[in-house]
């Protein structure tokens, strides 16, 4: 009866896939029907015969649980130790400094069988030539360890030990000059081109009466030094210095031996040394909002704009407070802040001959692109020291636009000129920057007015952009008044003393 | 019975049309069909035979007159005509002396979109086009034909625009569309054309997209973006006809409204045109909806915008408030 059954269900089964698939599909599910068949059937059986799950009770006494756990548990202690330890170690121990990041030399002591050996000579045997003697004396002079360096051949006086004078020095002031960048006179081991091996006034034995002189006897363009470095010239004549060096020395930044920077610097000289002084700038640059390029990407940095010694211009610029700014916007420069392409200032200022003031007198007290501009970066947009708008539309009112600064707010502010020396935009005594900036919708400053450069007087944009369309103003000056007629409205003309009735 | 009607018409037209060419005083270039005209204009271009008249005169059925001497050997004349709403007949006339050589008529109709009675015209006028091949080539002996407009910057002087020249008059209107009276005609007439005016593809270099939304908001950015946000729209706002109820080169009245506020809304919202749609209050009076000064907006007269946004608003029947109180408290303040 069963057989039956499940004969009936196979051919029942068999019917039903023979009417619904395909013969690739029947062959495939048939394969696979009696693939999973043998597959269970060969696997099933030994994987129930091959495993044991009985434990005997015996065994189950071996095992200390309570034991193993504690032991578990200690281990993990003992790690968590450890790293505390290590950590508090950590914070005790100072961090060591490395021997050549301490710049000070070596003073060198020499013991007293070395003093033995060198055969004393008395200061007062010394010859003339070193009399008076000077306020700093080398240490083997001063014991009168002549022998220390030279010979005492009699027929040779002031022969060197050592061929090499380096070999002489490097036998006592160990310190070995081995940093990325060398001093030529350290390189070419000239140590006399800048020390006495004798006496001195200064201090370290210079030949010279100060560092700075030193160090220009060489770097000074109008030396007559036989040994002038080549195109590594300072002209320190000119008007604005550096303070560190006037008030100090070139030390301030360079070493006079041996440095990990390029010209012998103490940091990198295109910014970080820079920003070790001035950090107030450094936050300008790295936190604020908007950044400028010309410090931030350029190749040079800071040094693209300022001579770290001295110019003839405030603030170290390289040249007038415009003509630097000018040396890289003579061109379209991609802006930093929103990827647009910033305007080529240096050919819209020689198209249009009206500039706003302090472009046209970049030396006066706020003169210069930076009189509006903070070339370090700012949060305002277009790196502006004040907030100003970007729109064409916008309301003035409590809002502390940028051009009042300078320019009075009375000039947008009041509806009438009482005693007209406001402003000379107005009809009779109807003040227009009003009607145009406070009444209804408020037009801003930029709508009518270029704040760079213009063909028009009053800086009057010859175009104004509204909505990507530039539409002239046509402005005409009459002397007395004015006629606009721009896109905003029909031509409309005003007059100071004969008001034509606008706004009225 | 229609087509034969039809036929008949040609046939006639056909056979007036060869006789007056046989006299060949002049040729009217255009409108030499039955026109229909979007602007308050028409534009008559006439070629003269020189030798034969002496005086051109084109009158309508306004009777304005224009006369126009024939001088030396110009042959081509151009004049722009004010048209009336609905059917104009403008007749030109060619003089010897004080004889009547040959006498022109042609109908043009001026239609409206906001006044219901000319916004269909009749079966027989039709939109042509004038500025195709042919046309231009006949123009471009005297006139330069080509654009001359730099995109994005508009005339210094407005009279070097090739544009200027012919279609002069549509920018004297009292207010003025920043494009139309800078002359940035091609901003808007690209020859493109939308769902609409399908069919004109190709008829003329200067086609707009009809519906016309498109090209309006590529510059009203902000109101487009204001708009998104709400959540009913007006009906030709929705479907992008702006210039149902505006006229895009100007009008004389403000916004470039085809009408004045109130006639403008209720020449299709009809039952409201007696006023009474506002609720009686206790004095038996009803609200005004016009003739009033609008305490909402300054120097305004009070209409169905001061209540309702034309546009698009976030609140049912685009009342300019969030609920009717607020609405009411708008004015009615105590």
């Amino acid at each position: 009866m069963k057989k039956l059954v499940i004969l009936l269900v196979i051919v029942a089964v068999g019917i039903f896939t023979f009417q619904h698939y395909g013969v690739a599909e029947k062959l495939a599910k048939f394969a696979t029907i009696v693939g999973n068949i043998t597959y269970s059937l060969s696997t099933a059986k030994h994987a129930y015969e091959d495993f044991d799950y009985n434990i005997s009770d015996e065994e189950l006494e071996d095992i200390n649980v309570t034991k193993l756990a504690n032991e578990f548990k200690s281990s993990i202690d003992r790690k968590k130790e450890a790293k505390v330890k290590a950590l508090l170690e950590a914070q005790k121990v100072p961090k060591e400094i490395a021997l050549d990041e301490i710049r000070e030399e070596e003073v060198v002591h020499h013991t007293k069988t070395k003093i033995k050996k060198a055969q004393l000579v008395s200061l007062d045997a010394l010859p003339d030539k070193f009399k008076p003697l000077k306020k700093y004396l080398h240490e083997p002079f001063k014991m009168g360890a002549c022998k220390i360096c030279h010979t005492s051949k009699h027929n040779k006086p002031g022969e060197l030990v050592k061929k090499n004078i380096v070999d002489i020095c490097y036998g006592c002031h160990k310190t070995r000059y081995t940093k990325k960048f060398d001093h030529k006179p350290v390189k070419d081991g000239k140590c006399m081109d800048c020390h006495d091996p004798h006496q001195s006034n200064t201090k370290k034995l210079l030949k010279a009466d100060s560092v700075n002189n030193l160090c220009l006897k060489c770097h000074d363009r109008s030396s007559s030094f036989k040994d002038k470095a080549k195109k590594k010239f300072v002209n320190m004549n000119l008007r604005v210095k550096h303070k560190p060096i006037v008030k100090k020395n070139c030390l301030e930044c360079h070493d006079a031996h041996t440095a990990e920077y390029k010209s012998l610097l103490h940091f990198d000289g295109k910014m970080d040394l820079c920003l070790d002084c001035h950090d107030e700038i450094g936050d300008k640059v790295h936190d604020s909002k908007y950044k400028h390029g010309g410090v931030n990407t350029s190749k040079k940095h800071c040094l693209e704009c300022h001579n770290p010694h001295a110019t003839k211009y405030k603030k170290l610029l390289q040249k007038n407070p415009v003509a630097t700014c000018l040396q890289c916007h003579d061109k379209q420069v991609k802006s930093d802040e929103d990827g647009g392409m910033l305007l080529n200032i240096k050919k819209h200022l020689k198209e249009n001959p009206n500039w706003h003031k302090p472009i046209k007198e970049p030396n006066g007290k706020d003169g210069g692109c930076g009189a509006c501009h903070d070339p370090h970066g700012s949060n305002n947009f277009s790196i502006l020291r004040k907030s100003f708008t970007k729109n064409f539309y916008d309301n003035f009112e409590n809002k502390d636009f940028f051009c009042f600064k300078c320019h009075e707010e009375k000039k947008v502010s009041m509806q009438y000129t009482e005693d007209g020396n406001i402003t000379n935009f107005r009809d009779g005594d109807v003040n227009l920057h009003y009607l145009h900036v406070n009444d209804r919708k408020g037009r801003t400053c930029r709508a009518c007015h270029d704040v760079h450069a213009s063909k028009y007087t009053h800086l009057i944009r010859s175009y104004t952009d509204f909505n990507g369309v530039k539409f002239p103003l046509r402005y005409i000056d009459t002397g007395t008044g004015g006629s606009c007629a721009p896109a905003c409205h029909k031509k409309f003309e005003y007059d100071r003393f004969e008001p034509k009735g606008i706004g009225r | 019975m229609m087509r034969s009607y039809l036929l008949n018409y040609f046939v006639l037209v056909a056979l007036i049309s060869s006789s007056t060419f046989a006299l060949d005083v002049f040729k009217v270039i255009t409108p030499n069909k039955p026109d229909v005209h979007d602007e308050n204009m028409v534009a008559i271009v006439v070629k003269v035979d020189t030798n034969v008249t002496d005086l051109l005169s084109i009158t309508t059925d306004e009777n304005l007159t224009y006369t126009q001497d024939i001088i030396g050997n110009k042959e081509y004349y151009c004049k722009n005509i004010p048209i009336h709403l609905g059917d104009n007949e403008i007749y030109v006339k060619a003089y010897q002396g004080d004889t009547l050589l040959k006498e022109y008529k042609q109908n043009v109709y001026y239609t409206s979109k906001v006044y219901k009675q000319f916004k269909y015209p009749p079966l027989k006028f039709e939109y042509n086009y004038f500025h195709k091949e042919k046309n231009e080539k006949e123009c471009a002996k005297c006139h330069d034909m080509s654009v001359n407009e730099i995109k994005g910057v508009a005339f210094e002087d407005v009279r070097k625009s090739n544009c200027y020249t012919c279609h002069k008059p549509i920018g004297y209107k009292k207010h003025a569309h920043a494009p139309t009276v800078n002359w940035l005609c091609t901003s808007c007439h690209n020859g493109t054309v939308g769902k609409y005016n399908r069919f004109d593809v190709n008829k003329s270099k200067y086609t707009v997209a009809d519906p016309i939304g498109t090209v309006c908001l590529t510059c009203h950015k902000k109101t487009k973006k204001k708009w998104a946000q709400e959540r009913f729209k007006h009906e030709p706002v929705d479907s992008g006809r702006c210039n149902k109820c505006h006229n895009p080169h100007g009008s004389d009245e403000i916004n470039y409204l085809r009408r004045p506020e109130f006639d403008l809304c209720t020449s299709c919202h009809k039952d409201k045109i007696n006023g009474s749609h506002i609720i009686r209050t206790y004095s038996k009076k009803i609200h005004p909806v016009r003739g009033k000064k609008d305490p909402t907006r300054k120097d305004r007269e009070l209409s169905c915008v001061s209540c309702h946004e034309p546009h698009a608003s976030n609140s049912p029947s685009f009342i300019r408030a969030k609920t009717v109180m607020g609405l009411c408290s708008k004015c009615h303040e105590k």
